[in-house]
């Protein structure tokens, strides 16, 4: 954007919710099924036919709401938004339009440029999914599958708050963690789980742009009054949507900790850093991991370290899966603690457990990797080197003590790395003491 | 009459619809018509007591269905009443054709 320019942005995001079924009918909404095998006379859009809505998929929108600190309204009304397209099978979506379920909420996410920004979420509804057009999988034709047609969906609708692209990622990022965090999603952006509209305006001419996912382009918004008039109407098969009390109460109940809580938790229940549970606590699964690991016994910063670097780095090569069961990862960090392996040692066993599982110490035996802590068997090895290396000894003795390491790198060698380095400098230091 | 021939242009305009020149002024009469009447019902007096309370079909609040997978039967599969059908998906002229 040109100088003296000014971005103001607003995101539009749509979120599948995870239910089994449909919003408003009993099919499947499974990914990845057979083009047109999950569809039924309701998201066909065949007369007659009646939609019921999906108590589930209401739930988690409630979840959702809340989570995002929204009023959830105890009456809204469904709507029907009128627009022509071939995968929209009826002429209309069932949403929600001058009656939200939720509206007023907020998301604080960290902006590159100005810290903390208390983003406005202007309201938050539930509506349905429309089926997918595919353009290019037959010529000068399009091919239409209806699975995806009726898949519950919340949009959250964002307030013109973000100032550039960079601000942008970051509120999405921070709602997409809090939305996984509340596992009322996938969140997946390949399966088209979580996509996002964008409305951009320069706050010089105040034109009011529309990002169209379908092209990937940018285009100044039409009127309201032309094209973009959805002429919204009550939904006349569906009776207002009220909810009582207690069922906001429950899902409510129902939230987990979130991100920011749990950050702030982290840092001073375990005593870690701001930057460590804050990468800790990204997600709500690494969250869990941790606390495992350190129920388990681990020491807490030891936990952190090896999670932030081995576990998360096996992590990203292996789906995100954490493939060291917490137990033992905490072994594994004792046996560290303990002398038993050494931390490269450790490094090894751990991603053996990683790829074949099993018991770390088990693992580590059978590698030959447990580094002797037998005082009498590293005295042996400390008196072949001290005697093979006469000239050294006696340079040693006349004040050359940087050559301690020198011994310890020959008494490790002359282990094969079993040698437990600090017992073994203990060693040496006596026997070069005493044999003055 | 309270709709003009510009009025039933726009609302054509926005409903999308074309409208022959020579129907407007039937179209503008038969709009007139309809807004009359509901002035007439809005002329009504309001009940002295208690609240107007919106129609609604059916009962006054939603009733959920469990999240369960139980898809209703269609007669036939999707090909057996598709315009066009192929390797599963239906076939329709693409959008900028019928535009």
């Amino acid at each position: 954007m040109a100088a003296g320019w000014e971005a103001v942005i607003g995101l539009e995001t749509h979120l599948q919710l995870r239910t089994k079924s449909k919003m408003f009918c009993g099919c499947s909404t499974a990914f990845g099924a057979p083009p047109n095998t999950q569809v039924c006379p309701v998201c066909l859009g065949l007369p007659g036919a009646l939609p019921v809505p999906n108590g589930a998929a209401i739930r988690l929108a409630v979840r959702g709401a809340l989570a995002l600190g929204c009023t959830v309204h105890p009456k809204s009304i469904f709507a029907r938004k009128n627009y022509f397209y071939p995968d929209l099978p009826k002429g209309y979506q069932i949403s929600q339009h001058d009656q939200p379920l939720a509206t007023n909420g907020t998301l604080s996410f960290v902006s590159p440029e100005r810290g903390i920004v208390n983003a406005t979420i202007v309201r938050l509804h539930v509506e349905e999914d429309a089926g997918k057009s595919i353009h290019d999988r037959f010529p000068k034709a399009t091919a239409v599958d209806l699975n995806r047609s009726g898949v519950p969906l919340i949009e959250i609708v964002g307030g013109p708050d973000l100032r550039s692209p960079a601000e942008a990622r970051a509120y999405l990022q921070t709602l997409k963690q809090l939305l996984e965090y509340i596992g009322i999603s996938d969140c997946d952006m390949e399966k088209g789980s979580l996509r996002v509209d964008a409305n951009v305006g320069g706050s010089v001419t105040q034109q009011p742009m529309l990002y169209d996912s379908r092209e990937n382009t940018v285009r100044p918004q039409r009127s309201k009054e032309e094209s973009h008039d959805y002429r919204y109407f009550p939904e006349p098969d569906l009776p207002p949507l009220v909810l009582t009390p207690e069922f906001v109460a429950e899902e409510q109940s129902e939230l987990p900790e979130l991100p920011p809580a749990k950050r702030d938790r982290f840092a001073a229940q375990y005593a870690l850093s701001r930057e460590h549970a804050t990468v800790l606590t990204a997600s709500r699964g690494v969250a869990e991991y941790y606390e495992n690991v350190v129920r388990a016994g681990a020491e807490h910063q030891a936990a952190a370290n090896w999670i932030m670097t081995e576990a998360l780095a096996d992590a990203k090569d292996h789906q995100d899966q954490l493939r060291v069961p917490a137990a033992g990862l905490a072994q594994i960090i004792a046996l560290v603690k303990g002398g038993t392996l050494s931390h490269q040692a450790a490094k090894r066993v751990f991603a053996e457990v990683a790829a074949k599982g099993g018991d770390p110490r088990t693992i580590a035996e059978s590698l030959g990797l447990i580094q002797v802590a037998d005082s009498n068997v590293v005295a042996a090895w400390v008196t072949d080197v001290l005697g093979a290396h006469a000239p050294e000894v006696g340079r040693y003795k006349n004040g050359e003590t940087k050559l301690m390491a020198f011994f310890l790198g020959q008494v490790m060698r002359a282990s094969k790395g079993k040698a437990d380095p600090k017992l073994a400098q203990r060693v040496l230091e006596e026997k070069l003491a005493s044999a003055s | 009459m309270s709709v003009s021939r510009d009025d039933v242009l726009r609302i054509a305009q926005l409903a999308e619809l074309d409208v022959e020149e020579d129907a407007l002024p039937d179209v503008a009469e038969q709009m007139s018509r309809i807004l009359d009447y509901v002035a007439q019902l809005s002329a009504m007096p309001a009940p002295t007591n208690g609240t107007v309370k919106t129609f609604v079909p059916g009962p006054d609040a939603i009733h959920f269905r469990p999240d369960e997978v139980a898809p209703w039967p269609l007669a036939f599969g999707p090909a057996a009443f598709a315009p066009a059908f192929k390797e599963g998906f239906f076939v329709v002229p693409k959008l900028g054709q019928f535009e």
